[in-house]
């Protein structure tokens, strides 16, 4: 108990900022509410997502002189997907369980944290996650760290030393095991950031899909990462949609939390979208005649009690892997608080904030037959018909890949276009028996890829149509992107060519080749009074094999500048 | 099998597998379930259902769980034979450097009946240069 009021009173000496050293003052609330300029605090910008900077030192005018300011390698075995944090000059990133502290001008490591998983760490599809992370979090002087095995690392931000490390495993929330050495193989994996809010780090938990788990929402004590609520996406009986569900299928029903949200600080809501319902054969879960709702679904909870507010359903019944996969992005239209979520289904759709009443929905692909239309409720209109379980399987746009997937959209409040990072595709689908195998519940459900191009897109939020788009002439999803005050969209292709175009027109301003993939969007600071944008790139191109690009594994984070 | 073929495949499948592999000599030769319908498509539904999340459904590779450190083998070009097939499903494959294996070791949860018959569906896959039968040297 004492130790308890002494790490609160030390939080709290941390929070008012008396811990300024060359790492420069600790990240209050008022720095966590502003939007992106010198700093780069939240992963996605600011609280409302946009991942839109104030900057405008390289503009229009002078990005077709960007330069490479330095290359750095923090030696990733596997995809980097973080979006850097930059605070005071120093950017911190996680990759394969460790977090790198690194000097934003010159791009020297300055600390490295280390985190080695459980001995027995292993699972289904837990090597298509060991080792992303797409994102972290700062508050006070602390970088808030998710390790795969669901632990927040509060590391200290000057010496890269832990403070605390917090397992969530005595909570329910057990981490994947290697079947070769237990019994139990299922577990929950982490590769989403946290997120800060006042009060409270935000700890989503996602691969709820390495055997069939339900996705949680957590806000963690940021003192000391003790839960202080737990939010479930998939709503309990007498809840509103708890009758969408068979009650067993709960345990297993997905719904997994793979982004990181945003928060209106008004009405201290948070926001997310919630992955797909599980078995992806969706025969145990109502046939997709019942709606599951709380998976591919937007979720609203009050992030000071988790208080579950209200549910969207994107794609009731899910029998696609059609998660909301996005961050919902917070936009003030005709006064009010307006999410705009583009999604795997094609379309952008559009809630009132306060409410998650359902708005409009408009389309962003060109190829999408899985259904005609959404109706005025909300609701899909026209599905094509279900494969059946053994039987051929069906040929939908787009492909459960989606038209976008989890690389993160960007709005320009200047422009008043939303950049996303889209794609064109299409796939068989088909169902097959569900097998369980140490207590893993296998998908039950197969696809056979067809790809599409990687097409940039523009979209005016007003009209809904597209201003301007690039297409890349291959398969691929962009990092993500970035926008800023100097009238500039900027993203990396999934075969590493970095780009910068008008915000405005789209058109092409500077271009170069870096050679490896991309799976995160860029971030961009100010250091010695010098505008950088930093990009992470890592991985081998495509989901699972894409020839396409003929592209080996690399790893780096690149910075630019103008001198 | 004769006694000759015994050693030398014990050999040669020795210097890869020390220990770890009793039963390796259990192991037929020749996929006993080559060709035969039922076991091919029950093997299909395994395929589907335990393999295709990462090799993809056409087992060319491309599935959405697939890309880690390695990139998931095209398994229609696999040509390894039908005795390393066996073995790298039972063992699986780690990158030095991981703390996983990308290919992960099926050998204590599923059958080896399950694994001939996953084997007889993707040898119907089977696209130019692969090698179901000898495997080539290495
Ligand atoms: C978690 C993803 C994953 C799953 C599930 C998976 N594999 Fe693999 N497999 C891989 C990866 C990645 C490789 C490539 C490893 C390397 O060479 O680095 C691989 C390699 C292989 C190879 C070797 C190919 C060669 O040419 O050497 C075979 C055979 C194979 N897998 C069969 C299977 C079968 C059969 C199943 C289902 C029982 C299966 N795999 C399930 C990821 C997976």
């Amino acid at each position: 108990m004492k130790q308890f009021k002494l790490r609160q009173l030390a939080w709290c000496i941390s929070l008012v900022g008396l811990s300024g050293t060359a790492f420069g003052q600790a990240v209050n609330d008022a720095a966590l509410a502003a939007e992106a300029g010198d700093n780069w605090i939240h992963t996605n910008g600011n609280y409302a997502a946009h991942r839109f900077s104030t900057l405008d030192k390289i503009n229009a005018g002078n990005a077709g002189k960007l330069k490479v300011a330095w290359v750095a390698t923090v030696g990733g075995k596997t995809d980097a997907q973080a979006t850097p944090s930059v605070h005071n000059g120093v950017i911190y990133f996680p990759q394969d369980n460790k977090v790198f502290a690194i000097d934003g001008k010159s791009g020297k490591l300055l600390w490295k944290y280390e985190h080695k998983l459980p001995d027995d760490w292993g699972g289904y599809n837990v090597p298509f996650f060991t080792g992303k992370h797409r994102g972290v979090a700062l508050y006070g002087d602390n970088v808030y760290f998710l390790s795969n095995d669901v632990k927040l690392h509060a590391i200290d931000m000057k010496t890269g030393k832990a403070k605390f490390v917090k397992d969530y495993a005595a909570d329910g929330f057990q981490y994947p095991k290697d079947f070769a050495k237990s019994k139990d193989s299922n577990g929950y994996c982490i590769t989403v950031g946290p997120m800060a809010v006042p009060g409270a780090i935000i700890v989503p938990l996602n691969a709820a899909d390495t055997g069939g788990l339900p996705g949680y929402v957590l806000g963690a004590d940021p003192a000391s990462g003790n839960i202080k609520w737990k939010a479930n996406m998939i709503p309990a009986k007498g809840e509103p949609g708890g009758d969408t569900w068979p009650e067993e299928a709960k345990a297993f029903g997905g719904a997994g939390v793979w982004i990181i949200g945003s928060y209106d600080p008004e009405t201290k809501q948070y926001f997310t979208g919630t992955s797909n319902a599980y078995e992806w054969n969706p025969k145990n879960r109502g046939g997709g005649k019942m709606d599951n709702v709380g998976a591919a679904s937007i979720v609203a909870m009050n992030a000071e009690t988790g208080k579950v507010n209200w549910r969207w359903t994107g794609v009731p019944g899910d029998p696609w892997d059609f998660d909301l996969p996005q961050t919902p992005i917070l936009i003030k239209m005709n006064g009010k608080t307006t999410i705009v979520q583009p999604n795997k289904t094609g379309y952008a759709h559009y809630l009132d904030a306060a409410t998650g009443r359902f708005l409009r929905a408009d389309k962003f692909i060109d190829k999408l037959d899985w259904i005609k239309g959404y109706g005025e409720d909300g609701r899909p209109q026209g599905m094509i018909a279900l494969p059946k379980e053994g039987g051929d399987p069906v040929t939908i746009s787009p492909g459960l890949l989606g038209g976008v997937n989890m690389y993160p959209s960007a709005y320009n409040p200047g422009t008043g276009l939303m950049y996303l990072a889209s794609a064109e595709s299409a796939m068989k689908y088909g169902y097959e028996e569900i097998k369980v195998i140490s207590n893993v519940r296998h998908f039950g459900a197969y696809q056979e890829f067809i790809f599409g191009n990687e097409i940039n897109r523009a979209m005016d939020v007003k009209s809904g149509k597209e201003a301007w788009r690039s297409d890349e002439g291959k398969p691929g999803y962009a990092g993500g992107m970035l926008t800023t005050a100097g009238g500039l969209t900027i993203w990396t292709t999934q075969g590493g060519t970095f780009k910068v175009a008008d915000a405005k027109s789209g058109k092409l301003l500077f271009s170069q080749d870096l050679g490896v993939a991309a799976k995160a969007g860029p971030a961009t600071y100010t250091v010695g009074g010098k505008q950088m944008i930093v990009q992470a790139l890592g991985g081998t191109p495509g989901f699972g094999r894409d020839e396409a690009h003929k592209a080996e594994f690399g790893h780096m984070l690149v910075a630019y500048t103008v001198e | 099998m004769n006694f000759k073929a015994v050693l030398s495949s014990a050999l040669m499948l020795g210097v890869f597998l020390l220990g770890a592999h009793a039963n390796a000599q259990d192991v037929p030769e020749a996929n006993p379930y080559s060709g035969d319908e039922a076991k091919i498509r029950s093997g299909k539904s395994d395929y589907r259902a335990i393999c295709s999340l990462c090799h993809g459904g056409r087992a060319d590779g491309a599935g959405e769980r697939g890309t880690g450190a390695s990139t998931p083998a095209d398994l229609r070009k696999f040509n390894k034979g039908f005795r390393r097939y066996v073995d790298i499903v039972k063992n699986g494959v780690q990158k030095p450097g991981r703390d996983i294996k990308d290919m992960p070791a099926w050998g204590g949860v599923i059958d080896d009946e399950t694994i001939y018959k996953i084997g007889a569906f993707l040898e119907t896959l089977a696209i130019e240069g692969a090698d179901w039968k000898e495997g080539k040297k290495n």
